[in-house]
């Protein structure tokens, strides 16, 4: 694992090197490394597909035209990841429209399962997304990349420029929060702490 | 919450990316914890319900986009007038070098002075001016030469 981190950094590294002496169709290969990864931030935040793109678009288009400050030996991911949490942000601050409240989470108190588990699970991950992204921005971006990417709080203190003690007592707040939300906005109210009881959730993956 | 570590970094002892000694703590540590061990168990059912979700992916490249957006040119141009900078430097360089060399001759030629008497420093010193002021010209020009036929791009800057 650690040997694979090291391997993408250092073909990272190489390629911008090749951009930076004049290589420009060179970042094609950043953008084929990275558009999946980007994309997946941005729709957690834009929650639709059209503004996932052109903020993938721009973030690419911004980290090209900022190549020059980056410094060689940091890991590129991590400084294009912090390019990208910033965009999204000021895209929340300017445009984003403000999401009707979480009204469907009763689904998640059925037991049932049936054919219509596929569409019952997407809308159980949006309604997550959705309640994630409408918390306070500290708090929803360490839980999109610590939950739905998987990132290490050392990882995520690096991107956010903090320090990992931060990340964790905003992970820990911003957990208790969802789950509040969760909890509030869940039809049965007692009982129904999603969060903390994955088993209804499960029968529906 | 009572535990002084309920908020201690469990998130990261989840991520399993603690060093060996942090990691065994805690885990000792949660051996006698029952809200510690709450709390990493609701961490992992979380990461087990919301981690990765799928999401609608586009149907069109983005790349080409992206490609088409940028000036792939941008850093060719950094790197000319980066090394029209370095030729430029070079060639400062290279003044500095024979303003030393100068300035060097005439060191030695006042040490001179001292051991000379002085009707004979006249003499003395225009019969070493024209044996070293020959080579000197032709080393500014050599050098003038050199330095226009490498970067006759810097001077027309």
């Amino acid at each position: 694992m650690h040997y694979h981190a090291q391997t993408i950094l250092k073909e990272d590294e190489k390629i911008i090197q090749a951009v930076l002496i004049g290589n420009g169709e060179g970042y094609g290969d950043i953008v084929d490394r990275y558009q999946t990864k980007l994309y997946r931030v941005s729709y957690y935040y834009t929650q639709n597909i059209e503004d996932a793109r052109d903020l993938v678009q721009d973030i690419f288009i911004k980290a090209y035209n900022n190549l020059s400050s980056f410094k060689q030996g940091s890991a590129f991911s991590t400084w294009l990841y912090r390019i990208a949490v910033n965009h999204c942000l000021d895209w929340c601050r300017k445009k984003r429209p403000q999401y009707a409240e979480v009204s469907c989470l009763d689904i998640f108190s059925t037991e049932e399962e049936g054919p219509e588990d596929l569409y019952l699970r997407q809308e159980v991950a949006s309604e997550i997304q959705a309640a994630v992204v409408n918390l306070p921005a500290i708090y929803s971006t360490v839980l999109i990349l610590y939950y739905f990417e998987d990132f290490s709080p050392q990882e995520i203190a690096e991107i956010t420029n903090t320090s990992k003690r931060t990340v964790e007592t905003r992970l820990f707040r911003g957990r208790k929060m969802l789950r509040d939300k969760l909890h509030s906005k869940s039809s049965g109210g007692e009982g129904h702490d999603l969060l903390s009881k994955p088993g209804q959730l499960a029968q529906l993956r | 919450m009572t535990c002084y570590r309920s908020q201690d970094s469990w998130h990261s002892y989840v991520k399993q990316c603690l060093s060996d000694a942090e990691r065994n703590e805690m885990a000792s540590h949660l051996g006698h914890c029952p809200e510690c061990r709450d709390i990493v168990s609701d961490i992992k059912k979380t990461i087990k319900i919301i981690s990765n979700p799928d999401i609608p992916m586009p149907q069109f490249d983005i790349k080409v986009n992206i490609m088409d957006s940028i000036d792939k040119n941008r850093y060719k141009q950094n790197l000319v007038s980066v090394n029209t900078f370095r030729l430029f430097e070079l060639r400062n360089w290279g003044f500095s070098m024979i303003a030393a060399g100068v300035f060097l001759i005439a060191f030695n030629l006042t040490s001179f002075s001292s051991i000379i008497k002085t009707d004979q420093v006249t003499e003395l010193g225009s019969s070493l001016s024209k044996q070293i002021s020959i080579p000197l010209d032709k080393v500014s020009q050599a050098a003038f030469s050199f330095l226009n036929h490498l970067i006759p791009t810097s001077r027309t800057n």
